[in-house]
């Protein structure tokens, strides 16, 4: 099996190292791109810094005691400034000929005021603020000395009982890590995004284009072979890619610390000698910034040691790994280059806002994100440049990511092998797409699931969520009626496709119908263990969930209690049911293929519209089930009763008998999870009997 | 025979089109030293003909045999008995007509030391000449349509299936291409050719069938149609058919 993948791989990467482009965001990106950027960064910081020293400020003053301007001309470290008294300073500082005007009003009770006036808006006059306020404190501290010494007799203790100190306590590494880590663990993830996406979309979509393809298939090579020599070649110039990312990310920072701390040191000597009567009572780091307060000063290190170094590759492989998958996946359902280009340039976009939440003040690793593709790996990064992660979160963000890198290769290999993906021809897009005669009559696909999808979900975030915090009650009436069940409706009569057939509205059997009751009870106490399993992994869970949650009291104080018992069972059961077990399970089914696949993703979806990612496990659980049970039995009605008695049982666990259903922090008791699953196989039994309408039926989708 | 086709019939499965059989239920044979005709009209169901015995495609139902491999039991054998080639076949444009054909050469299985006897040979053949050692998106389309020739002919197969393997060519490349058909005629190989090119087919078929909507509606050796249908051409009998089987109304399985 190898040797045919070892050959795919080699021609591919000849290919790709030929090719300028992959060339160009492979090598010279990363090389050129990190040193380009802070050579220019540092040019412009030296250069501002030269130009603040060389030029001389201009400082209008009007009505000031002599010895300030003279203060002001002699203290000044390292700046130069020149006070002038001219006639009209306001209008000098407005036009720019002064960056600050100090203005000195006479008085004895009051005391004297000095007022710096200064522009925002100008960077010179804000410098210059900001350099004139240390002075001017240094003066006035000279004239408290001054009068102490005079008036009282006395020295400027009395003023200072005691001295105010800030040391931290984490080394200069840690220190570095914190502030260098959060930006290049940013950049290292989404640098290793752009390595795969090239060499993904010459690779599939490219090919397909090319038409060399077809006669890579038609060659004696199993299709998984020719996978796994595409994506090895893809892997290996993302991970090139990403290594000489990490060394010159790793290269040029150090460099860059090690010049700003040379910076840094001259100019805290200088401040320290300046600055501190007494230089033997201050201590190496620590230096006075302001009266009285003594601070340590920073000193920027990156020390990544070998060890920490072969963690972030042990992370960056299957991340790299996982990119490529994802790419190599989107590229071969794409039908031309150009396809490819579309669906990519999402994913990196999709990244984006995963890693960031890595940046999140507070975003700290633990069990939950670890999970999470993309924000696990930065979240780990952040933490191996602070010197260490634990091993728990390392093992949860490297075991994940390597799941979802195989599920993704995994993904790749069947689209290899479906011959409609592999040759598929475009269809015609119109915009009178209600039009489109040829869905007339037809049962609705992915796109129109798609759509339905779309359209709940705006409209649920637009006009639903808003009217559900003004009104409950009439907000979730509408919700469920006019945006689920009358979206659905909608796009049926534009489609033109049967409602009966498309929403599987065959009547049910009675036996379907006792199956329908235990599957709903079956499915909600699974759910809710799922539940339970959440809070044991996420401790932190069920706070968040009160908090987010809805609050479905005030209900009761905007309809009667019956109206709440149906605006909370019965709508919901009917709405959503329509949607996702009517609508979207039956457009993924196509045919007898894949029904499972379109069991997950239509839970998936139903799980989503919940608007809620703590929720997401409880209602994806139960989405399967009740999925299950439509796709067994071919009818909606048994999707509709286990749903509504899922929501009675919600409803009334708080009075039932069993503490634990109401209280998510217990466990089931082992005689009810027994029961569940007894429940589900029951009903599972029940429900694939006499299957509606007609088991014979092509066009009845089948679980098999 | 090379190759023996029994009720191949394909439906694509699309829920959103009205079930139409691709290829519907089509019987032919072809001898080894044969070279027989798919002739049909765009959409007629010649390239779902031609990928389904390739193994690109999966049959609906019906069975096929090439070169005496079953295409269901041993797909893997009947990919090692075929060159394909279609209009839409391309070539890698970063990679050079020898590296191409050693590539596919070491897919085929063959050793070093074969691979490159068989590409000097066939390069020779073909007179690539200087053009073997340049990268293909330097070449002109009739050299890149010779080394996809080459390409298919690197394991010495003995069924040929062409896809319309001159649409679209410049008629000096067309002719390169026909040339090599007859070629590989002489040399004993068994070739499947579908074309929509009347001149084509009436100057290379030994027999054809028409097919139309998935059907075939004539076969046979060309002689024996012409006499068959009352001395009408190639082309006349194209279009007698054709337009019999239009005013037939559709009938899928």
């Amino acid at each position: 099996m190898f040797r045919n993948s070892w050959i795919v791989f080699r021609r591919e990467l000849l290919e790709t190292v030929r090719d300028r482009r992959t060339l160009f965001v492979m090598f010279i990106l990363p090389v050129v791109l990190y040193p380009l950027l802070l050579l220019g960064l540092s040019q412009i910081l030296v250069h501002q810094k030269l130009s603040i020293k060389k030029t001389t400020t201009s400082i209008a003053l009007s009505g000031a005691p002599e010895d300030l301007a003279i203060h002001l001309q002699t203290q000044s470290r390292g700046h130069s400034f020149q006070t002038l008294d001219i006639p009209n300073p306001r209008q000098a500082l407005a036009e720019g000929t002064v960056s600050i005007w100090i203005s000195w009003q006479e008085g004895d009770d009051p005391p004297p005021q000095l007022t710096i006036h200064y522009s925002g808006t100008r960077e010179d006059s804000r410098l210059a603020q900001k350099q004139v306020v240390s002075l001017v404190k240094e003066y006035r501290r000279q004239k408290v000395v001054h009068r102490l010494q005079n008036e009282l007799g006395t020295d400027e203790s009395l003023l200072r009982p005691f001295q105010i100190a800030r040391q931290n306590i984490e080394s200069s590494e840690r220190q570095a890590g914190f502030m260098l880590g959060r930006v290049l663990s940013l950049l290292l993830v989404l640098m290793s995004v752009f390595f795969p996406f090239y060499p993904a979309i010459d690779s599939a979509a490219g090919e397909k284009e090319r038409g060399t393809l077809e006669t890579l298939l038609v060659s004696p090579v199993k299709r998984r072979e020719i996978v796994t020599g595409k994506y090895a070649s893809i892997f290996t110039i993302a991970m090139v890619g990403s290594l000489l990312n990490l060394a010159s990310m790793g290269l040029t920072f150090t460099h860059f610390t090690h010049l700003v701390n040379v910076m840094k040191q001259e100019a805290q000597n200088s401040a320290i000698l300046e600055s501190s009567p007494d230089p033997t009572t201050s201590s190496e780091k620590t230096t006075p910034v302001e009266d009285g307060i003594v601070e340590e000063y920073m000193q920027i290190r990156l020390d990544l040691t070998p060890a920490i170094l072969l963690q972030i590759l042990l992370i960056l492989t299957p991340l790299c790994g996982l990119l490529s998958a994802v790419s190599l996946a989107l590229s071969t359902y794409a039908r031309s280059y150009k396809e490819a280009q579309y669906y990519l340039t999402p994913l990196s976009l999709a990244v984006l806002p995963l890693a960031l939440i890595g940046l999140i003040p507070g975003a700290e690793l633990d069990g939950f994100n670890a999970l999470i593709p993309i924000t696990g790996p930065v979240l780990l990064f952040q933490s191996l440049f602070l010197g260490s992660a634990p091993p728990l979160f390392f093992g949860l963000v490297l075991g994940s990511t390597i799941f979802y890198g195989a599920l993704s290769l995994h993904i790749t290999r069947k689209l290899f092998e479906d011959e409609e993906i592999l040759f598929r021809e475009g269809t015609l897009w119109t915009w009178r797409f209600w039009q489109y005669s040829p869905h007339r009559g037809k049962a609705p696909g992915p796109s129109q699931a798609l759509l339905l999808l779309g359209m709940a979900f705006l409209s649920l975030w637009y006009v639903g969520q808003p009217l559900q915090l003004h009104h409950l009650a009439w907000g979730i009436a509408f919700s469920q009626i006019v945006l689920f069940l009358g979206g659905t409706l909608a796009i049926c009569h534009l489609y033109r496709f049967p409602i009966k057939k498309t929403l599987s509205l065959y009547r049910p059997r009675a036996i379907h119908l006792l199956g329908s009751l235990l599957l709903g009870i079956g499915g909600f106490l699974i759910g809710r263990q799922v539940l339970h399993g959440q809070i044991l992994l996420f401790p932190q869970m069920p706070e968040m969930m009160h908090q987010m949650g809805s609050d479905f009291s005030i209900l009761f104080e905007q309809v009667p209690p019956f109206g709440v018992l149906i605006l909370l069972t019965i709508v919901p059961a009917i709405c959503e049911e329509t949607v996702f077990r009517g609508f979207i399970l039956n457009s993924l089914v196509d045919k007898n293929r894949r029904p499972l696949a379109a069991l997950f993703l239509s839970a998936a979806t139903f799980a989503f519209l919940h608007l809620s990612l703590i929720r997401f496990p409880f209602t994806f659980t139960l989405g399967v089930f009740l999925g299950l049970g439509v796709l067994l039995s071919g009818s909606l009605y048994v999707g509709i009763v286990a749903h509504f008695i899922s929501n009675v049982l919600a409803l009334a666990s708080p009075h039932l008998p069993i503490d634990s259903l109401d209280n998510p922090n217990l466990s089931l008791p082992t005689w009810l999870l027994f029961l569940a699953v007894i429940l589900i196989l029951v009903s599972t039994f029940l429900l694939k009997s006499d299957k509606r309408p007609d088991p014979t039926d092509p066009s009845c989708p089948k679980l098999t | 025979m090379s190759i023996s086709v029994e009720k191949l019939y394909k439906v694509f499965q699309d829920p959103q089109q009205p079930e139409v059989a691709a290829v519907d239920r089509i019987e032919f044979q072809v001898r080894a030293g044969e070279i027989f005709g798919l002739l049909g009209p765009n959409g007629a169901g010649k390239t779902t003909t031609l990928r389904m015995l390739a193994t690109l495609l999966r049959p609906t139902s019906g069975s096929a045999s090439i070169a005496g491999h079953d295409l269901w039991k041993n797909p893997s054998h009947v990919r090692r008995s075929i060159g394909y080639l279609s209009a839409d076949s391309g070539v890698y444009d970063r990679l050079t007509p020898r590296e191409i054909v050693e590539h596919f050469g070491q897919l085929y299985g063959l050793s070093r030391s074969q691979v490159r006897d068989r590409t000097e040979e066939l390069f020779e053949h073909f007179s690539m000449g200087a053009h073997s050692d340049r990268l293909c998106m330097h070449l002109s389309s009739g050299i890149r349509q010779k080394v996809s020739i080459i390409r298919s002919l690197v394991h010495s197969p003995p069924v040929l299936l062409l896809d319309e393997p001159t649409r679209s060519l410049d008629i000096l490349v067309a002719r390169t291409v026909t040339d090599f058909i007859r070629q590989a005629r002489q040399r004993g190989s068994c070739i499947l050719l579908s074309t929509h090119d009347m001149n084509e087919a009436s100057s290379l078929c030994d027999s054809f069938a028409i097919l139309h909507r998935g059907r075939i509606l004539a076969q046979g050796a060309t002689h024996e149609l012409e006499t068959r249908f009352g001395g009408k051409s190639l082309e006349q009998l194209f279009f007698h058919t054709i337009e019999h089987d239009r005013g037939v109304p559709r009938v899928s399985k």
